[in-house]
């Protein structure tokens, strides 16, 4: 049996709880997260509710009030230092039960009000949790890739006529390829329903190419969520779609604790926000 | 993305952002309680480009 209070950091600070996620009771679960480290390299714990858990990590007050999480966000060191204590504690419970992930820095005042929300929320997490139970999320995202039609260097146009014309076939070039990477888009995402392959999806806003280490423009950014016995018949049929089509670049990411599956549809939840997450028809 | 830490099979910030910021189920905290999820996006989504275009810049000059 777990104490609640047995991995907490002796301390004098005021503590606050960040919580990382929900899940099922369960004792795998609970040995595990006893091992793991959260934000700022702190321990981890289990906070039991009647029905569900909470996997959470007392964190100094101070640190988490909302100016102070503003400027965690702020700073990309910091962003990326957040995300990825939280993803760590996420990823590794998710490769042994079903975990429903909370939104990055999510904090309460004390167990107690923590305990509310879990209960007054109960049902639903109960719901979502048998839902998700055996599946993974897979990204796929799809690239617009050009076929090179700009002359190599030294071979200067002769004209501007030539010039113009190059650069007319170059954007030509570039549109069909976009069109192509939304046509697989839209080819990946029937494929895989008409043969059941996966339970839901959910399409991202594509990656600026700022933000992209990858040569070509996103133009697709999905995420499947996959019956785990789907698994291989998923990757191979998504990637026997790409390798038929020409001027894109597919990458398939994962598996991901299911982040992109844990709140209903947008237009089924109050809190939509319909320029983040899009469903597809 | 050029990220720190070990590169054996880390997850890029960007894709792993997409989840965390747009994911994830949003229950109401005690201390984060003003900040909006849309809120949090255009904050974190501001950080990385700055980022960006501060690394571009090291690049060029």
């Amino acid at each position: 049996m777990i104490s609640e209070h047995d991995t907490a950091p002796p301390t004098d600070l005021p503590d606050a709880v960040y919580a990382y996620a929900v899940l099922l009771l369960n004792e795998a679960a609970e040995r595990s997260a006893r091992e793991l480290r959260g934000v700022d390299g702190l321990p981890v714990r289990i906070l039991r509710g009647t029905g569900t858990a909470a996997v959470v990590s007392d964190v100094p007050a101070e640190a988490f009030t909302e100016e102070a999480i503003a400027q965690r966000l702020d700073d990309i060191t910091d962003l990326e230092r957040l995300a990825r204590d939280h993803h760590q504690v996420i990823a590794a419970l998710a490769s042994r039960t079903a975990v429903l992930p909370l939104r990055l820095a999510t904090v309460y005042l004390d167990d107690d009000s923590l305990l509310r929300r879990l209960h007054a929320d109960d049902g639903h997490f109960r719901a979502t949790l048998n839902r998700l139970e055996g599946h993974d999320e897979w990204g796929v995202k799809i690239y617009a890739r050009p076929q090179a039609t700009t002359p190599p260097p030294g071979d200067r146009p002769r004209s501007g006529r030539d010039y113009l014309r190059a650069r007319r076939t170059s954007r030509d070039g570039h549109d069909l390829a976009l069109q192509a990477a939304a046509d697989l888009g839209a080819r990946v995402d029937r494929t895989l329903a008409e043969a059941n392959l996966v339970t839901d999806v959910r399409h991202h806003r594509p990656q600026p190419a700022a933000l992209s280490a990858e040569p070509g423009e996103n133009v697709v950014n999905a995420a499947y969520l996959v019956p785990r016995e789907h698994t291989r018949s998923f990757q191979d049929r998504v990637e026997l779609l790409a390798a038929g089509t020409v001027g894109v670049r597919l990458e398939i990411t994962g598996p991901w604790a299911p982040y992109s599956f844990a709140s209903p549809p947008p237009e089924q939840s109050e809190r939509a926000d319909p320029a983040i997450a899009q469903v597809t028809p | 993305m050029t990220a720190g830490g070990p590169p054996h099979a880390e997850v890029a910030l960007v894709d792993l952002l997409d989840r965390l910021l747009a994911g994830g189920v949003v229950i109401t905290g005690d201390l984060s309680l003003c900040i909006a999820d849309v809120e949090l996006v255009r904050i974190s989504l501001r950080a990385l480009l700055t980022s960006v275009e501060a690394a571009t810049e090291g690049i060029l000059t």
